[in-house]
Order: structure tokens, then sequence, then C-alpha cells
């Protein structure tokens, strides 16, 4: 009895979550699948096979939105790993208020994109920007910051890197913890400087965590919608047009339901092609 | 006492995912009574009817004159269980949408007049016809009515008629030494409307002589039609890239260009209430009388009117407004009953009191404004309308158009694209859907 009620009880122990993994994660995946081969509207839909996959790699606007995706995501990633890990470091040893810093690096994770998007917003205004403002007291002219096209995008990287700086921080600093002060002991020992310590030491104890933040953060950034959303709406025209903004607008805008889940059916597909190369190319030394 | 924690965790376990079951088993009830609005399953008696209403509101004063003509149709029909879901404005488009992809259909909508055509084609509007005397339009405009008309069905009823204006700060034109058209003077024409706007900045009244409503194709489209331009022509072809589209294109990008249209508005990075209320601008073109109890609230330091919006090749402009609108659920009688008793000439003004707009039926009773002064030009300005224009208005080809075809303007505002290039994609974007 109490061997069988020990091989029993650990999967009794994990149903609940496999249900709500399985109800709110894989069979919406299936779904969505599905529909992809489909379209209609809600009284009824037709089977079209491959149509809506063929559809967007003819559309414009799907290949707009996708470079502008690729585009955001080049701007935020590397500058965001280099500032987490560098201020990572800084907040690595011993100083006054340090678990307050710490805190206010996080804070802007903490905030909703929604709130984030509009409090930018204003700070980019072209008309009663608080960032205009500042380059006038300074005699520089003001800059049309998310309404000049070839700016909106990097501004919209800024907000970005500025919101998840912290999270990762928070990330790094714990990989940080656990590299053994020994090493750097011996090295100092050695003769090696700071730099030649985080060079040689820190950054490559630091690659697995490297590699999970880069994950992050390249899936967070193809997933980018609130911010944009409230910020540019996708404008001005299609400047700050991304992908998950495009498969929104295409699902619940024009209710072209089956089109909008092939649209994300790729967008899976190419977050799955990069991770794996991701995975392949950071950990190619292990 | 391991034996007793195990037990206790096994049936925790088990009681977490009973629950789990039970609460997904509710949500499916409740989704299935919003659905079709009827009593609970199971229940045979017929006497207990439900309606489910969902509203938008643009301010506290608005959502109060809603919940008003609510509360007094409940008190007049104790029979019937009402389920409301007001949200704002802001809102409202995405609630609806979400309520009709996921078959949580109301069976009422206070919404927005242009919403109609786009949930026509979908399949999801109620019939009102058979429920709803023969002459019931009898009072009503024929233009602003047509749109209630989809697919062979009555869908909907006007309950308010939003009139387009050009609001003006008055302070500033004083200073200037301008003076707007008055009701009984003819509108500007596009000339002389620009004329003002930059006599306006010279005189440093204001920083931008004029802006445009919002990122909305909606306010911009008036001006394609006083320019005698259309969407479509005769023939049902797109015309929006012939001479008339290309020059009210032109002349919008050139008000950027110029500096005497503020930045960020039809691009829809800034606001354009706060840029109105700071008195940053001296016109706002295409706003309304939606927006006057907003203005009443916050203008604080200057004074503000309304005058016609200009005329060009045309004296014309759209109308909208709100509409009670139907839906395809088993409580379409009960709709029309609640449909009837909200526009009734007592009990519509309660709604146009509290939206400052004017009344959709001429036999309207206790109408009052928030602006009196502002009536006469609001009223005079909503005959101008060209029936033929208003009703591509009211298509669907433009409600799935539009927002794209705002995206390629924008592109024109910023300088992306040509006039002509700009006119020449919104008339494929019309092709497209007409195919």
């Amino acid at each position: 009895m109490n061997s069988r009620f020990n091989r029993i009880a650990p999967y009794v122990f994990v149903l609940p979550n496999i249900l709500v993994v399985v109800l709110f994660a894989i069979y919406p995946l299936i779904a969505n699948f599905v529909l992809s081969f489909t379209e209609g509207s809600f009284e009824e839909t037709t089977f079209v096979g491959f149509d809506n996959y063929i559809l967007a790699f003819k559309d414009e606007s799907f290949w707009i939105s996708l470079r502008n995706t690729l585009y955001y995501t080049l701007l935020l990633v590397p500058p965001t790993i280099v500032l987490s890990l560098v201020i990572a470091v800084g907040l690595n040893r011993a100083m006054p208020l340090k678990n307050t810093i710490r805190a206010v690096y996080l804070l802007p994770y903490l905030l909703s994109w929604s709130v984030i998007g509009l409090i930018w917003r204003w700070i980019y205004s072209s008309n009663y920007g608080i960032l205009n403002n500042l380059l006038a007291s300074v005699g520089l002219p003001p800059l049309r910051w998310i309404l000049d096209p070839n700016l909106t995008i990097p501004s919209l990287a800024f907000v970005g890197i500025w919101a998840g700086v912290g999270y990762y921080m928070m990330i790094y600093l714990a990989g940080l913890q656990g590299i053994s002060g020994t090493y750097y002991e011996a090295a100092k020992i050695d003769g090696a400087n700071k730099w030649q310590q985080f060079i040689y030491i820190t950054v490559p104890s630091l690659r697995p965590i490297t590699t999970l933040i880069v994950i992050l953060a390249v899936t967070s950034s193809f997933r980018v919608f609130e911010q944009i959303y409230v910020m540019t709406g996708g404008g001005p025209g299609r400047a700050s047009f991304v992908l998950v903004l495009y498969i929104f607008i295409k699902g619940f805008n024009e209710f072209s339901i089956g089109y909008a889940a092939a649209l994300s059916v790729i967008l899976f597909l190419i977050l799955l092609v990069i991770t794996i190369l991701q995975q392949k190319l950071l950990n190619r030394d292990e | 006492m391991l034996k007793l924690g195990r037990a206790l965790c096994l049936i925790g376990i088990i009681a977490l995912f009973a629950g789990l079951v039970a609460a997904c088993g509710s949500g499916n009830n409740a989704e299935t009574s919003g659905n079709n609005g009827s009593a609970s399953k199971g229940d045979s008696s017929t006497q207990k009817q439900s309606l489910s209403i969902l509203y938008q509101y643009a301010n506290d004063e608005n959502k109060a004159g809603i919940d008003e003509i609510i509360n007094q149709y409940k008190e007049q029909n104790p029979t019937i269980t009402v389920n409301t879901q007001g949200v704002p404005l802001s809102q409202f488009y995405q609630v609806l949408q979400t309520r009709v992809s996921a078959n949580d259909l109301p069976d009422v909508v206070f919404a927005p007049t242009a919403i109609i055509p786009s949930y026509a084609a979908l399949g999801v509007l109620g019939d009102l016809t058979p429920y709803l005397p023969e002459d019931f339009f009898s009072t009503f405009s024929e233009v602003r009515t047509s749109i209630n008309h989809q697919n062979g069905m009555i869908v909907g009823v006007p309950i308010a008629d939003s009139i387009r204006g050009v609001i003006y700060n008055k302070t500033a034109f004083d200073k200037a030494g301008i003076e707007a058209p008055g009701l009984e003077d003819e509108p500007w024409t596009w000339d002389q409307l620009t004329e003002a706007a930059k006599k306006l900045q010279e005189a440093e009244a204001v920083r931008y002589g004029l802006m445009f409503e919002k990122p909305s194709f909606d306010g911009w489209l008036p001006f394609l039609f006083q320019n005698g331009g259309a969407l479509v022509d005769e023939q049902g072809q797109p015309a929006i890239n012939n001479a008339a589209g290309v020059e009210a294109i032109e002349w919008t990008v050139n008000l950027h260009k110029e500096g005497i249209a503020a930045p960020g508005i039809i691009e829809g990075t800034d606001d354009p209430l706060r840029l109105f209320v700071s008195g940053q601008v001296g016109m706002w073109l295409s706003s309304g009388t939606w927006n006057i109890p907003t203005l009443e609230e916050q203008v604080q330091d200057f004074e503000y009117s309304v005058t016609y919006m200009p005329q060009q090749a045309k004296n014309t402009t759209i109308i909208g407004g709100n509409d009670l609108v139907a839906f395809k659920t088993q409580n379409v009688e009960t709709a029309a009953h609640f449909i009837e008793f909200a526009v009734s000439p007592d009990i519509i003004s309660i709604f146009t009191n509290s939206t400052a707009s004017f009344p959709p039926r001429t036999d309207a009773n206790n109408i009052v404004n928030a602006r009196e002064d502002l009536v006469p030009i609001f009223s005079q300005q909503g005959q101008f309308l060209d029936g033929t224009l208003n009703d591509q208005y009211f298509k669907d080809f433009y409600g799935k158009t539009k927002d794209q075809m705002l995206r390629e303007l924008q592109s024109a505002v910023i300088g992306q694209q040509s006039p002509q290039e700009t006119a020449d994609k919104m008339a494929a974007i019309i092709a497209q859907e007409l195919k």
C-alpha cells in the first residue's frame, strides 16, 4: 500500500500543474496551429491549407513588421546585456545604500508596460516633452523622438533598455554571488589587474547566465507590444510597426483570425530557431 | 505522522484540482448566460428575462446619463434582469472585440456609429425589424439612419448625433485680431483658414495655428469631401487618388511642413486635448460636440468657441454619433424593447444632455446643452451634409480600410512618401477590400 502510494503520489502532486499547462499553454498552441490553416468569420471557418502562410510571405506589412522587430531587437539586446553586467559588477561590493540602489534600478521593471509607455510618450513629446525642454535649456535644437521615422525605433529601444536593465542586473548579481572569491585571489597573486580579472574570470564564469539573459531578452524584444501600442500605435506610418502588433491588428481589428494565427506560428518558429542557434553559439566551448 | 502529512497533502491536491475544474465549469455557465441573455439553464420560467448591456462613456457625466437611463428602465421593467458593463471609450473597442471573439455577445451596445458596418459584415448583429413599429424612423433623419439598415435588417437606432466643427481659442483670436465666421457668415475657405492660423502664430498668440482632430481617418475625411474628393466614384471604384484627393493630402502635408499644424496629432504620438487646453494651439479642426463637456471642465486660462468647418469645392462634413446596436443573441426582442425606451422623446435627452450631443430625432424633449451659445453653430453645421459622401463613410469597406489609410496619411505627413503615392496606396487598399 505504502509503495503504491509512493508510486502514484508524485503524479497526483504534479497533476494540477500539468492540467494548467495543458489548458492554458499546450491546447491554445495546438488550436492556434489548426486555426492558421483556416479563414473566415466567427460564424464559420473554411480550411485553406497553406494559403495564410503564402499570403504572409507576399505581405509587405509582414516584412516591414519583421524588419522593425529585428531592428528593435538589435538595438535593445546588446546594450541591455552590457549595461546589466556593468551595473551588477558595480553593485556587487560592500557600499552604502547598496540594497536601496539595487531597488531603484529594479523599479522600472515593476511598472506595467502601459504605464511605462504613457510616461515615455510624455517625455518624448515633440510639443511638451521634458526631453526637448532639457535640450532647449542647453541650447540644443529639439528632436522629434518618436515622430521622426529614423528615430522611432531607437527611441522605443531606449525605453526597453531603461525598463529591463534592472531585472537582468538582478540575474547577473545572483550569478556573481556564485563565483568563488579564490579565483580572484589567485589572479591577484598572479598579477592580474581588475580589467583582466573581469575578462578572464567574471565573464567566462557568467556564460550560462549570459546565455539565459540573451534568450530572455531576445524573446522579450520579439514579443514587444504594449509599450509600442501605447506610445506610437505602430506609427507614425509604419515606422514602429512590429510583428506582435501586426498580429493583434489582423486578429482583433480586422478579424482575420486564421491569418493572425499563421503569423503567430511564424513568430513562434522564428523564436525557436533563434533560441536553438543562441544555445549552440553561446555554449559552443562547453 | 509522515503518513498523515502525505494524506493531508494528497487531500489538498485533490481539493485544489476539484476546485479548478469547478471554477472552469462555472465560468462556462456564466459565459453561456451572458451570451444568450436568457435566464440560467434549466429555468423553465419565461417571465424572468435578462438583458446584457455594454456601454462606453467619455466622462463621468456621460456614464451617469447612461446609468440613469438603465435605472429608469429597470424600475419600469422589474421582471427583466439587466446586466451592464460600462467601459471608458479608450477601452471600448478592445472590450467589444474581445467579447465578440469569445462569442460572449452583449444584447445591446451603446456604440459609436462607425462600428456598425464592421460588425454587420461579421454577421453578429441582431435584426430589430420584427420588433419595431413600421413608422419608427419617421422623426429621424434619413441620412443619419441609413447606417442602421444593414443587409436588409434594422440593426440599431441612433441615440445621439455628433457634429464636427472647428473649436478655437477665442482669447488667442482676439489677441491676433481675428474674427471667426459666425452663424450668419460663410465658412472660411482653406486659404482663409490657413491665413488665420498663420496670423495667430505671427501674433505669438499660440505655438501652432491649428491641429487636426486626432489619429483618426474619420477626422480627416471631411477635408477630402470638402475638396470635392471621394472614397469611391459613382461606379463604386476607388476615387481617392483623383486630383481632388491628392490635393487634400497635399494641403494637409504642407500645413505640417510649414509648421502651422501641430505635429504628433495625426501621427498619434501626442494628445490633442492636452495641446488645446494648454493654449498651444489656435484651432482644433474636425473636433466636435463630444469634446465640449471635457473642455468646459479643463479649459481654465482662456475662452474658447466654435466656428464652421472650412469649405473648399464643397461645404460639407460627415456626421456620426452614438447608436444603440442589437447583437445576434437570443434576446433581440428584449433588446428592441430597451432600445425603444432609451430613444423615446422623453428619455433620449438624458443621453444627449450628458454627452453635449444632438438628438437624432426632431421630437425630443428636455434638451439641455453645456454651452447653449454654441448650439446654433453646431446645429447649422449639422445641415451641411452631402448624403452620397456621408453614405461612403458608413460603408463596411471604409470601416475595414480606414486604419490602413490613416497609416498612409501618417507616412505622407512625416515625409516618407509623396501625396500622389499616398493617394495611390489608399486607392489600392480600398480596391483590395472591394475585390
